[in-house]
């Protein structure tokens, strides 16, 4: 081709619309890909933008199992990890929700050996009376529980020698789910009804509980954990 | 599937070797001080009072930790008292554990904690004390932040009584700590370590 013509050529594409340049970059397959692509990340950041705040309410919420309360037979202070359970196990019991207030006994650590520290359960039998839950209305549960599971056999032999129908369990929310499906692992088939009461803290909960740092951990760890004890089943 | 199936068969030297790869235990030296971190007060004091008693360094830095409702109800003591009170009944005089201004939430507040301590220092030699799984970033974050003021750091693995690197999955404790540590790892490994 004369050198000429070859300019005129090269001169027309520069001087194509930027529509028909743009159907021509499009009608590359990997363009095109990658422009898919790109709209799905943009649509699902915007569609979470807007709603993040009951997307994340739902994350948080479907890890927090909170039933109905009604008069059960026990309050059940589960996880004191969560400084709050024993508070809110007290004033259920001051509301007349239970005659009896059961507190676990979980493995010592290595300071609570030592007594460095107070024996957790013991922490949380002073709390419970510091808010007026009668000492003779305070019972320990089970001895060195490792977990929920543990906790559940423990609770399903006091439930069985006292033969107690219903149980309110005092937890956290990020844990109230796990808490339920590890305590009915560890009942087996004993029929005992639990209701999850999970107290919400000054921090934060099921509904905000992405606005602090802990919170995300807490729900992370929650999820993490509950997914290991189900895939271990 | 053969990948599943080889991956399920020698899933346990792959959780080990990914316990192991976040673990720095340094071979034990002199320094001027141990610093002692905040998070695990079943195991990091202890190691640092081991540490002060085989002579590793005259003084233990203990951060100063945040409170909560059973703490201010004076039920509980915090993370620093309880520490303290770890090492001194270990056998560290109360007159070698100082504490370090400013409560600390995280790895890098403590390094900054540090950092202000070691303001008008250099040259400093550094026995970091924190939990085995928890060394590998730590020690990018105090390596980077304390750069103009400490020339050596060593570190100190402690180990947790309930799990170790060879059975950590079968703890809840365990899981969620290994667990924690590689959700940060790329982002401590960009920011501290690039």
């Amino acid at each position: 081709m004369p050198e000429s013509k070859v300019g005129t050529a090269s001169k027309n594409q520069s001087r194509l619309r930027p529509s028909t340049r743009l159907r021509s970059l499009l009608s590359k397959r990997p363009v095109r890909l990658f422009a898919r692509f790109l709209i799905v990340i943009v649509t699902v950041l915007l569609v979470f933008g807007i709603f993040h705040n009951w997307i994340l309410g739902e994350i948080g919420s479907f890890m927090a199992v909170r039933d109905a309360i009604e008069k059960s037979d026990l309050i059940l202070v589960d996880d004191e990890q969560g400084h709050w359970n024993p508070f809110a196990a007290a004033n259920l019991y001051q509301q007349g929700f239970a005659p009896l207030v059961a507190v676990p006994r979980q493995r010592l650590s290595r300071i609570e050996e030592l007594n460095i520290t107070e024996h957790k359960e013991e922490l949380c039998r002073q709390v419970l009376q510091s808010r007026g839950v009668p000492a003779d209305k305070i019972i320990f549960l089970g001895q060195d529980l490792k977990d929920d599971v543990d906790l559940g056999r423990a609770l399903g032999e006091y439930a069985k020698s006292q033969n107690l129908k219903s149980v309110i369990v005092a937890t956290t929310p990020a844990m109230s789910r796990l808490s339920r499906s590890d305590l009915r692992r560890g009942l087996g088939s004993q029929s005992l009804t639990l209701r999850m009461y999970p107290v919400r803290t000054r921090y934060f909960d099921e509904h905000n509980w992405w606005h602090v740092r802990q919170g995300w951990v807490t729900f992370f760890d929650a999820y993490y954990i509950w997914i290991l004890h189900s895939l271990a089943r | 599937m053969i990948a599943l199936v080889a991956l399920y068969l020698l899933r346990r030297p792959i959780l080990i070797e990914a316990a192991r790869i976040l673990v720095v235990d340094d071979a034990p030296a002199k320094s001027d001080y141990i610093i002692v971190l905040g998070g695990d007060p079943n195991s990091r004091p202890f190691l640092a009072a081991d540490l002060y008693k085989k002579g590793i360094a005259p003084t233990i830095l203990v951060c100063q930790g945040k409170t909560d409702n059973i703490i201010e109800a004076g039920l509980a003591m915090t993370e620093d008292q309880v520490y303290t009170k770890s090492m001194e009944r270990e056998g560290v005089p109360s007159d070698a554990i100082e504490q370090l201004p400013g409560a600390v939430e995280s790895t890098e507040d403590e390094a900054n904690s540090l950092a202000r301590f070691l303001a008008d220092k250099s040259s400093v030699s550094l026995t970091i004390v924190t939990s085995a799984e928890h060394t590998r970033r730590a020690r990018w974050v105090f390596k980077k932040i304390l750069k103009n003021h400490v020339t050596d750091i060593r570190m100190a693995a402690s180990h947790n009584p309930w799990y170790n690197e060879t059975n950590w999955w079968q703890d809840d404790l365990g899981a969620t700590g290994v667990a924690h540590e590689y959700l940060k790892f790329p982002f401590y490994y960009v920011r501290y370590a690039w």
